[in-house]
């Protein structure tokens, strides 16, 4: 067959499909190629959904949450509890990879298939829902965050949409991919601004040592404890990350380096979390008024200890981590909401106006979401109650969804989980509905907790 | 800067990896034993976080 008929073929086939050959295409010849710089393009190559859903989920509501939880019980106990959470949220997104990779389908769409329409509508709906809500608080941190520049928070808002939805329709899995890599790296400003804050290192290394919980196991304790768990394991999350890997067309051969992609992003989350709390604890612990601090006097307590420009990274790394969140949950949303329709294209190699009905739902999601941080008086923190209540009800469903998929031996064959992995999973996944209970009764119902 | 890559290996690529197939489908799993004690757990669960909303609503929950 002559060239041009090749190259009529090529173009004949759907834009995605396309896509998705030319990145397996870069993948083999680096696979072909050999040596140590191959080996780490492949690597290069793989890297994404793993270490963008773990920084996404050092989102607005994330940041905020670690600062308070510093400002209030300082170094002792959350710090060794943060670092503890990598492992749990690596053994908890690695299912996902394997799903994703093997069934090249997505979470909902195997909910759908293997448990029928009813639980396959009610994690799509609560999903969309709480994806909506959670989109909130992430145009609330890009705002403030704009807002410590000068920026007026209407504008500030607008723009972050903008962004936000200029990302998401640039048509290529890839390039959507690349950029928010770039955008997350900003994530690690809070490193950098933890060691200006010359922290006590030697309370840190003790903290490992005596768990220490500062004025005893109160009902404030419990809240902040189950606030942090819910901070790393969000049911997006469990989605965003298989649908990704879907997207990007990993294959079972590329596996492990999936594997490495999600416990970088691990590490990376850890490390940025446990710095945000030493950062807090240094800066705002054991000063009147500690506990419960709002984004602004958490920003005036760094301006005011460690200097205007720190107060201005702070500021950065809360854009950023609203920008990262909301352009993660609006591709989630997205994609969940395309296999819950069943629409034959859903994918970020799409060009917008050939599939409006896969983009729209995430837009919808994202512009409603910015629109409500712009209404006067809007509940803003009865819409942060909504969300944890509806990602405490979901959770220990998309929870056991997962569990159940990577043990199907008829969907997973050779990648079903391993007895040791199904121990471990089993008891995060325990551990993690006992505790999601407990928050939520502590949210609807407080007075539970004394 | 990367070698542009031909329709050739495109096409190749397409028909190796079976990207214009459709993904495996799944039928529905039968729901039988522990697996069906888990149903209705996680039936139960649902139903008594919505109590717990509905109470919490009722009680001026915001």
């Amino acid at each position: 067959m002559d060239s041009s008929n090749l190259r009529a073929l090529e173009e004949a086939l759907p834009r995605d499909v396309r896509q998705r050959a030319q990145d397996r295409a870069e993948i083999r010849r680096a696979r072909e190629a050999g040596g140590l710089w191959a080996r780490l393009r492949i690597l290069l190559l793989v890297l994404g959904p793993g270490i963008l859903v773990m920084i996404a989920d050092n989102d607005a509501g994330g940041v905020i949450t670690y600062a308070q939880t510093g400002a209030s019980y300082g170094l002792g106990f959350f710090v060794p509890f943060l670092v503890l959470m990598i492992p749990v949220a690596f053994v908890v997104q690695e299912m996902t990879v394997r799903l994703g990779a093997v069934t090249r389908r997505g979470h909902a769409e195997m909910i759908f298939m293997r448990y029928g329409r009813f639980w396959g509508t009610f994690s799509a709906v609560d999903l969309v829902i709480a994806n909506a809500l959670t989109l909130v608080t992430e145009f609330i941190g890009i705002g403030a965050g704009l807002h410590a520049f000068g920026v007026p928070l209407p504008v500030g808002v607008l723009v972050g949409l903008a962004a936000v939805l200029l990302v998401t329709l640039v048509g290529r899995y890839r390039l959507w991919e690349r950029i928010s890599l770039w955008i997350a790296l900003l994530n690690i400003v809070f490193v950098p601004l933890a060691l200006l804050a010359h922290p006590d290192w030697s309370a840190v290394a003790r903290s490992f040592g005596t768990w220490q919980v500062e004025g005893g196991l109160t009902s404030g304790f419990l809240m902040l404890l189950l606030a942090n768990l819910g901070t790393t394991i969000a049911p997006w999350m469990l989605f965003f990350q298989q649908s990704a890997v879907v997207d990007k067309g990993l294959s079972p051969r590329e596996m492990r380096l999936g594997r490495l992609d999600t416990l970088l992003g691990g590490i990376v989350m850890g490390a940025v979390a446990v710095a945000i709390v030493i950062l807090a604890a240094t800066v705002m612990h054991g000063l009147p008024g500690q506990n419960g601090l709002n984004i602004s006097q958490i920003l005036q307590a760094v301006g005011r200890r460690i200097g205007p420009i720190a107060q201005s990274l702070f500021a950065l790394g809360l854009i950023e981590a609203g920008l990262i969140a909301a352009m993660a949950i609006t591709a989630s949303t997205s994609w969940a909401a395309g296999e819950a329709l069943g629409l034959k294209v859903r994918s970020l190699n799409a060009k917008p106006r050939d599939a409006i009905a896969f983009y729209l739902p995430g837009v919808i999601a994202a512009s409603v979401a910015a629109l409500v941080v712009l209404i006067p008086n809007a509940p803003l923190g009865f819409l942060n109650v909504v969300v944890q209540v509806l990602a405490t009800v979901f959770m220990p469903a998309a929870l056991l969804f997962l569990l159940l998929l990577v043990n199907d031996r008829e969907v997973m064959g050779e990648y079903r989980n391993t007895r040791l992995q199904n121990v471990a999973a089993i008891g995060i996944v325990g551990m993690l509905i006992v505790m999601d209970g407990a928050f939520g009764a502590s949210i609807l119902l407080p007075h539970l907790l004394g | 800067m990367a070698r542009a890559i031909a329709p050739d290996e495109i096409l190749r690529i397409v028909a190796e990896e079976e990207l214009l197939q459709e993904p495996p489908v799944y039928g529905r799993v039968a729901v039988r034993g522990p697996i069906a004690a888990l149903w209705w757990g996680l039936r139960v669960y649902v139903l008594l976080m919505a109590a717990l909303i509905a109470i919490g609503f009722t009680r001026g929950l915001h």
